[in-house]
């Protein structure tokens, strides 16, 4: 029973010692990678409509007009993935049009509020598009 | 004497760890093992896992970098730090148990999104065997058989998010920002490293004395020699660097300098200039798989070298698409922001 005890303990010691590892990894990293520029937490939904489309690498580019809660006209700037993998998804550069009512899911970010990154989007008809690196199949898209 | 030994018994005893099994862990979890995740929805992830013992603590290498490690009687548990696809971080928790020379245990994903397509993977199994036991390669192949276009292909490499870096490279990593000195979001080329790790396909050409290889991203090329013995003097560095190739027992060798200082992946770690890539590529029986398992010999900036891989299977009617690319969009947002200056202040960061 003792010998328990002491093992639990020291299992739970070690799982703190894991937890504040990964918590300050966490804060040492925000300035690494992706964490750099969006979010992690809380991806949110934009909705508005289509003024430029950008679809060249590195990455695709919409920017997109919103009207925020009160009423001010704001201009995202959101971004997927690379079109190389977006096409062999049927996603080209005539799939999302200017003046389309589009809607954005995806991580916002850090500094710049009006920055977004893809998850996926919403098209005037219904049918969702993703840009999650995952070999999801969107081949019924049409242009 | 004899109290001092009383005393270490007591100890031992109170630890919840009789002596006989203390003793018998230190030398069965002592080594180089080698991981299997078989994670749902990808071939199988894999890497190095090297333990070793310094004084009462037990030190743990994935892939050659540090990973937390617990070891308690038969129990061990394992950190890795890795980043889902699109690039957050998350860690996977290997908790496990030693029986008849062999780890295996369940994979616990930490701190990992809902959005990520790593998400599934939580709950999955792993197995750790000694590398010794591990039966050695053989393969019957020539070298024109690795000829033809290779799909990446989603798992095996675990990536590995941070490594053993020395106090220059520590102290240079701490600088940097991926916001602005990452290669990529410039249309700069990310590397042989990146390159040869992330899934874009590409095609190998093999010709005489020569293998001439076709990136997609970034549509870089690559020229192998392999009947180059030296490294010519005159050949000027770059992102893909210099590759001098020999063929062996079935496998294709590559070792590459000349290597133009670069990032190595996501997180910004460095390639530096005196850096030696070693990559071994492997195909399967049939001929249909390629294997790469890919070192960085880099000691001014890792303690010890950085190891990747890679699989592809073999897909001849792929086609390798135009990458072209256009750096407005980066420069455009960095306008916007009002960090222009910032980053024309930061060119030292991007020799």
């Amino acid at each position: 029973m003792t010998s328990l005890f002491f093992r639990n303990l020291k299992l739970n010691t070690y799982r703190l010692l894991i937890v504040s590892f990964i918590l300050l990894a966490g804060n040492s990293s925000a300035h690494h990678s992706y964490v750099a520029e969006f979010e992690a937490d809380n991806p949110t939904t934009i909705e508005g409509v289509v003024k430029e489309v950008w679809f060249k690498n590195p990455h695709v580019r919409y920017y997109i007009e919103v009207t925020d809660e009160d009423g001010n006209v704001v201009i995202w700037d959101t971004r997927g993935l690379t079109p190389v993998k977006l096409v062999r998804q049927g996603w080209t550069r005539k799939t999302i049009k200017v003046g389309d009512h589009v809607k954005v899911f995806g991580h916002t970010g850090r500094t710049n509020k009006t920055i977004m990154s893809i998850l996926d989007i919403t098209l005037p008809d219904g049918r969702v598009l993703t840009s999650r690196s995952v070999a999801y199949d969107i081949k019924d898209v049409e242009e | 004497m004899r109290s001092t030994l009383s005393l270490l018994w007591a100890s031992l005893i109170l630890m919840g760890m009789p002596v006989s099994a203390a003793i018998a862990a230190d030398a069965d979890f002592a080594g180089q093992w080698m991981i299997r995740i078989p994670a749902p929805g990808v071939v199988p992830y894999e890497g190095l896992l090297e333990i070793e013992k310094h004084g009462d603590e037990w030190l743990a290498y994935i892939e050659n970098g540090p990973a937390p490690v617990s070891i308690d009687g038969r129990q061990i548990e394992i950190t890795l730090d890795t980043r889902d696809r699109q690039g957050f971080q998350f860690d996977r928790l290997l908790e496990g148990v030693l029986e008849d020379g062999k780890m295996s245990g369940v994979l616990h994903s930490v701190g990992i999104l809902k959005t990520a397509a790593e998400y599934g993977e939580d709950g999955s199994p792993w197995t750790a065997v000694r590398m010794e036991t591990i039966p050695a390669r053989t393969s019957n192949h020539q070298l024109e058989d690795f000829a033809g276009t290779w799909v990446g292909i989603r798992g095996v490499d675990l990536r590995k998010y941070t490594m053993d870096l020395t106090p220059a490279a520590r102290e240079w990593y701490a600088g940097y920002d991926a916001r602005m000195d990452e290669p990529q979001k410039r249309c700069v080329s990310p590397g042989l490293i990146a390159t040869s790790t992330w899934i874009f396909p590409f095609e190998i050409i093999s010709s005489e004395n020569r293998l001439t290889m076709l990136y997609e991203v970034f549509g870089l090329l690559r020229r192998v020699y392999m009947n180059q013995s030296e490294m010519p003097e005159f050949y000027p560095e770059s992102s893909m660097g210099f590759s001098q190739g020999r063929f062996e027992d079935g496998e294709l060798i590559i070792e590459t300098t000349l290597l133009s200082p670069n990032t190595r992946d996501f997180n910004g770690e460095p390639v530096g200039e005196n850096t030696r890539v070693v990559e071994r590529y492997f195909l399967t029986n049939d001929g249909t798989r390629l294997n790469m398992i890919m070192v960085q010999h880099d000691p001014d900036n890792y303690l010890r070298p950085p190891i990747r891989r890679r699989a592809w299977d073999k897909n001849d009617d792929s086609m390798i698409f135009p990458f072209e690319c256009d750096p407005d969009s980066f420069f455009r947002q960095l306008y916007t922001e009002g960090r222009m200056q910032e980053y024309i202040d930061r060119s030292y960061r991007r020799p």
